[in-house]
């Protein structure tokens, strides 16, 4: 039976302590089997070794050079991606019969390898970033135009009604009513998209590149550089945590803001 | 993830057809089935034009001939077999989880901060790991397709079974239903479509997950196949692959869709 | 204390809301539906009807005192008490047979048993036809009546019934409680009726209990000395009138309250 009054709950197993306790169990786990050699050190360094080796990487050249190749990468390639998602969400919304056509390919990209054209882009754009940018590109484009379509489609019909009632021009419509009134469900595709423009940058960088984070990971792994490798690893997943907590506060100010 | 997902593909069957369209039944499919068409057409116009990319019909000659002569056997097995296995572990773990963290406010608390927190993480780099742990092989690609197959199931099955109507749950308690009962009769049932969005997008990233891993470090794998025929310079063969790929992820995604589709319906 | 039917002791209800505060939604309501007894609850919007029926159902304990039914403290779902809810709780992957029969197929009967049942008592709530049907394809008033056949059907001594006929029209509501009222002089079961509508409340029980605004009590137990079986003619007779503009008179000072509480009264030029 469900109780009506709360008795408070014990303040130990608050959700949040609760979760740092087990993030923290397991850290040390993992350094009490690396330590006590049950695992190999080849395989898992204990993880105070890689938190050391993640605040000398940090602190290294190198490293601000990978990190300001792949920002700019994720940066260009969400800002590509997003224009272009955006274009086609509002297009698919314009004209409902190429959403329909065109909505089952788009929902099948996710799966879609698309790095297999790394090559003709290799042709086209020579070595470097742009390849990789493009394909992430792709990749961000399919949330954010699935949801500006969607967003859209959400738009109760009396608002493109007022509008037209107060004789609205064209611009004023899309700018002061349908605009604003997306905009709540057009921010959660473009943080997923941001999302995935990191992710598909990493990824590509890891498999092809010569410069970035990603390819950083791969080429300790490579060069049996373990520590190294956990240690990028873990720098990678930082970020990714960081960016990742930064946009939900983002998306929650913009939602916030709209109501 | 989740919630975004859900409401996205919650809009596909929104979908609301011009008149003409809807009056004329056919233009849709056949809207739909232009699309392929006039890709292949463009490529055949296209592909004179650079050397980079090979005709289509030497393309599709040398798709035929993998499985005339079978040399593209070993590659299909050997992905196909670690995209479903991957994905069966994957989801033999994130359903239930889940379905946990969806049911349980508490559980939901705890973990939810973990699951959406390091969503952006970008799952390829842990491949390395599981290299270093299992060796180049079956084991390393199949955990990596796993572990990508696991956030989206995860996550989506958690927002589906949280959308579970109240008012269905408190029925399953006023009957004195067991929880299996509630999970199986009530809301597994309720959310079946929100569920197959997990399902789905855990079997497109499954998917790709295992040929990203492929081009990295294999010992067989249609991805290895793309690397090296690319690596000798063999397009029609390179191009053959990537497009048997990408049949094949476009079919299985259909193929889920559709089911998800008949859920709804239903 | 009373040995058989529902009994009421102090019952107060106070909900952890979700930012961590308490909403006392009943402060104390006592009562006894005695066996057989027909009950109405009749309250201003957000009183705590549905909370109290919750209550009773055993799906909520509640914060200070009980309910007892048929001298056993109330801990948990019962067996002897089946719920229909106010918001439509169809399955809506199931037929109107596999919706009605769910119940006994929860409670273990075999499949054909509980089908041929089902049958039986979807006719009896007048949806005879539409056994093969899934709910998207019946009216909101016949997903009702597929929710109290399910009730019907687990054959319990008490019935709690959530404002059923909600999402009717007047005229189907009063058809429909016609239903109801000859399927209990039937069976003579217990039943606790919430209802926002005084004629409907009137017409069908032997008492109303009239409620407070939130935090509730209750206000007045009405009891209803109009003849059983009630005929259409009822609605007609002055006594109905009476009873009627009395439970009238106790609500209008309560809903008022209630939107005020709300602030909903406090329009500013
Ligand atoms: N789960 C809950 N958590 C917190 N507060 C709740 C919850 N359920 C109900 N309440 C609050 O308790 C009060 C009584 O709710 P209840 O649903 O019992 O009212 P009601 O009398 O059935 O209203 P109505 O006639 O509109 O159905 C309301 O103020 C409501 O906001
Ligand atoms: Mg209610």
């Amino acid at each position: 039976m469900n109780r009506t009054s709360s008795g408070g709950g014990t303040l130990l197993l608050r959700p949040p302590l609760v979760r740092a306790a087990l993030v923290l169990a397991v850290v040390a786990v993992l350094e009490a089997a690396a330590r006590g050699g049950l695992v190999e050190p080849l395989v898992m360094p204990p993880p105070s070794v890689m938190f050391a080796r993640l605040v000398e990487i940090v602190r290294s050249g190198p490293f601000v050079t990978d990190l300001v190749v792949t920002g700019a990468t994720v940066a260009t390639a969400f800002g590509l991606g997003g224009l272009v998602g955006l274009m086609i969400g509002i297009l698919f919304w314009r004209f409902p019969f190429s959403g329909a056509v065109f909505e089952p390919y788009l929902v099948s990209m996710y799966s879609m390898p698309t790095i297999v054209f790394y090559p003709i882009l290799l042709a086209v754009f020579g070595l470097g970033t742009k390849p990789i940018m493009i394909i992430a590109s792709t990749m961000a484009l399919i949330p954010v135009a699935l949801n500006t379509m969607v967003a859209l489609r959400a738009i109760p019909p009396t608002l493109p009604k007022l509008a037209r009632s107060l004789n609205c021009t064209r611009l004023q419509t899309y700018r002061k009513v349908l605009a604003p009134a997306a905009v709540p469900m057009v921010v959660p595709g473009l943080v997923l998209g941001f999302i995935y423009a990191v992710i598909g940058t990493i990824a590509m960088e890891f498999i092809l590149a010569s410069r970035g984070l990603g390819y950083r990971t791969g080429f300790f792994y490579r060069s049996f550089e373990i520590a190294d490798m956990y240690a990028y690893i873990l720098v990678i997943s930082i970020v990714a945590i960081i960016v990742n907590v930064g946009l939900n506060y983002f998306e929650r100010r913009i939602r916030r803001d709209m109501q | 993830m989740s919630t975004i997902e859900t409401s996205t593909v919650t809009g596909l069957d929104t979908v609301s057809y011009p008149r003409a369209a809807r009056s004329r039944r056919w233009l849709l499919p056949a809207g739909r089935v232009a699309v392929p068409v006039v890709a292949l057409l463009l490529w055949l116009v296209l592909a004179p034009l650079t050397e980079l990319v090979p005709a289509p019909i030497p393309t599709v000659k040398e798709a035929w001939d993998g499985f005339a002569t079978g040399w593209i056997y070993p590659g299909i097995q050997a992905t196909a077999s670690a995209v479903f296995t991957g994905f069966a572990l994957g989801t033999a773990f994130a359903f239930p989880a889940g379905y946990l963290l969806g049911r349980s406010r508490y559980l939901n608390r705890v973990f939810e901060p973990l699951i959406t927190g390091t969503f952006a993480i970008p799952r390829i780099i842990v491949y390395p790991i599981l290299l270093t742990l299992f060796g180049v092989g079956f084991q390393a690609e199949t955990g990596m397709v796993a572990i990508s197959a696991f956030f989206p199931i995860v996550m989506s099955t958690a927002a589906a079974v949280r959308q579970a109507s109240r008012t269905l749950l408190k029925l399953g308690r006023s009957l004195n239903a067991s929880r299996a009962q509630i999970a199986m009769k009530i809301v597994i049932p309720e959310v079946a479509p929100g569920i197959m969005v997990g399902i789905r997008i855990g079997f497109s990233i499954s998917f790709i997950a295992a040929i990203i891993a492929e081009f990295f470090a294999a010992k067989e794998g249609l991805g290895l196949m793309i690397s090296r025929a690319h690596a000798g310079l063999d397009l029609p063969r390179m191009y053959a692959i990537v497009l048997l790929v990408m049949i094949a992820a476009f079919g299985g995604n259909m193929i889920l869709w559709w089911a998800e589709r008949r859920l709804r319906r239903s | 204390m009373q040995r058989t039917g529902v009994v009421l002791d102090r019952v107060g209800v106070v909900y952890t809301t979700n930012d961590g505060g308490s909403l006392e939604a009943v402060r104390d309501v006592s009562g006894v539906v005695a066996d057989g007894r027909f009950v109405s609850l009749i309250g201003p919007s957000g009183c705590g009807k549905s909370t109290l029926l919750d209550v009773v159902g055993g799906l909520l304990r509640p914060a200070r005192g009980g309910v007892v039914i048929n001298g056993e403290q109330v801990s948990g779902p019962r067996r002897d008490t089946a719920m229909v809810f106010q918001e439509d709780s169809t399955l809506h992957w199931r037929t109107v047979v596999g919706n009605v029969a769910f119940g006994l197929e929860i409670a273990g009967v075999g499949r054909r048993e509980r089908e041929a049942r089902a049958r039986d008592v979807i006719k009896l709530v007048g949806l005879a036809g539409f056994e093969d049907r899934h709910p998207r394809e019946l009216s909101g008033g016949m997903k009702q009546r597929v929710a109290i056949a399910r009730a019907l059907l687990l054959d319990p001594r008490i019935m709690l019934m959530d404002e059923p006929f909600g999402a009717l029209d007047q005229q189907t509501r009063m058809f429909i409680g016609r239903e109801l009222l000859r399927v209990w002089e039937e069976t003579r079961k217990s039943v606790l009726f919430v209802t926002h509508d005084i004629q409907e409340a009137v017409y069908l029980s032997d008492e109303v209990w009239v409620m407070s605004a939130r935090p509730s009590v209750i206000k007045s137990k009405i009891a209803v000395d109009l003849d059983r079986p009630r005929a259409p003619g009822t609605m007609g007779s002055r006594r109905f009138h009476e009873l009627t503009s009395e439970v009238w008179e106790l609500l209008r000072v309560e809903s008022e309250k209630a939107l005020d509480a709300s602030g909903e009264l406090r329009t500013t030029p």
